[in-house]
């Protein structure tokens, strides 16, 4: 089967990595970009991420509550999705990022709240 | 290329959140489920419930990343093919988007740049794909808040090519088209008018908000009427095979989502 021209998926491939490190990594614009599109492409997507974790864990949403969202925002420009994690690998890395930060008590864990309620 | 697909009549999108909703729906002809979500071996009883009453459940896929530079994971696409062959679907979709690329995961759709380059690594693609499904592959345009620069084509006649040199067939979302009219000054009415509406499998139709100046395809809001007003527009070209109401979030009560089925009805199959 015949492939794209030489080089074509090298080209778009830097064209849409740098897109994708200005929006999920806060690296700079690329050209030809309006910059306040990137920002609201760029918050759009963190939204949709926040919501998909608040959504797996809804303890941290409770613990951290107005937080929530400043702290989140703040771990998933450190972190990018990698591909191959899933939503649940990257719920499970936001808490781990938090108690490394000491944002959440590392205990109680979920278990222990279970037995007393 | 000559293949024929069914009539579907208006549907709606499968979401676990609402399937006792759409199993008691009246005037529901078809749905479609994200394909990603199906595992063949333990549908949910809903989807059984409906496929055994004779409506088509469509695997509906977003993580091909077809608009994508790297070539397509084949495991992927073997996921959609499982989905379709498990649901006995008689087509399968995804996007003319990316979501990765870098080792990183967008987790949206994200446009990609309307260039020859593009359409050149977009096609081999789509081909690579349609060899591995066992039915045909419909592809839909989407939504975005960026704009590429440098765009070589319009949306339409980059689309227009990409049937003619793959064969695909089209999922033509007009709240996308809206979206992109409001947000990028894009004119749907030239879309319509280059892409190819006889291949056009079937039509979606959602709902989006205003945010901070933006128009945001949410799926969680009504359909508003320019949206449905667009679908008149397209169905003065061509009798839509299918259209569907996708809604994500948000649900509604049974009653507005019925009302919502039957506005587009009233738009696509007007009282003779």
């Amino acid at each position: 089967m015949s492939g794209p021209p030489e080089g074509a998926r090298e080209r778009l491939a830097a064209a849409q990595v740098a897109l994708l490190r200005a929006l999920l990594e806060n690296a700079e614009a690329p050209p030809g970009f309006a910059p306040e599109r990137l920002r609201a492409q760029a918050e759009a997507l963190r939204r949709k991420r926040r919501r998909v974790v608040a959504n797996l864990r809804p303890e941290l949403l409770d613990q951290l509550g107005d937080r929530f969202a400043t702290l989140f925002d703040s771990y998933a420009r450190q972190h990018p999705r990698r591909t191959g994690t899933t939503a649940r690998d990257d719920a499970d890395a936001f808490a781990r990022w938090l108690a490394h930060r000491d944002d959440v008590p590392r205990s109680p864990s979920r278990w222990w709240h279970r037995f007393r309620s | 290329m000559v293949s024929v697909l069914p009539r579907l009549g208006v549907g709606i999108g499968w979401r676990p959140e609402i399937d006792l909703t759409v199993e008691r729906l009246p005037g529901v002809e078809f749905v479609e489920v994200i394909a990603e979500n199906v595992r063949g071996w333990s549908l949910p009883e809903s989807l059984r419930l409906l496929m055994e009453r004779g409506i088509p459940v469509l695997p509906h896929a977003v993580s091909l990343s077809l608009g994508g530079a790297d070539p397509v994971d084949r495991s992927r696409v073997a996921h959609l093919a499982a989905a379709a062959d498990a649901l006995g679907a008689p087509l399968v979709s995804d996007h003319i988007a990316f979501v990765r690329g870098g080792g990183m995961e967008a987790g949206h759709l994200l446009p990609i740049p309307r260039t020859r380059d593009t359409l050149d690594v977009l096609v081999a693609n789509v081909l690579d794909a349609q060899a591995e499904l066992p039915v045909p592959l419909a592809l839909e345009n989407v939504a975005a808040l960026v704009e590429w620069p440098d765009a070589e084509l319009t949306e339409g006649q980059f689309l227009a090519e990409l049937v003619e040199r793959t064969g695909c067939w089209l999922l033509v979302d007009v709240h996308n088209l809206y979206v992109n009219a409001r947000n990028l000054g894009h004119d749907p009415r030239e879309f319509l008018d280059t892409v190819p509406l006889e291949q056009l499998a079937y039509v979606h139709v959602a709902g989006g908000q205003d945010h901070q100046g933006l128009y945001h395809d949410t799926h969680a809001h009504p359909v508003p009427q320019p949206v449905l007003e667009l679908l008149g527009e397209l169905r003065h070209r061509v009798e839509p095979p299918g259209v569907l109401l996708e809604r994500d979030d948000r649900y509604p009560a049974d009653a507005e989502l019925a009302a919502e089925i039957a506005s587009i009805r009233a738009v696509v199959e007007p009282a003779a």
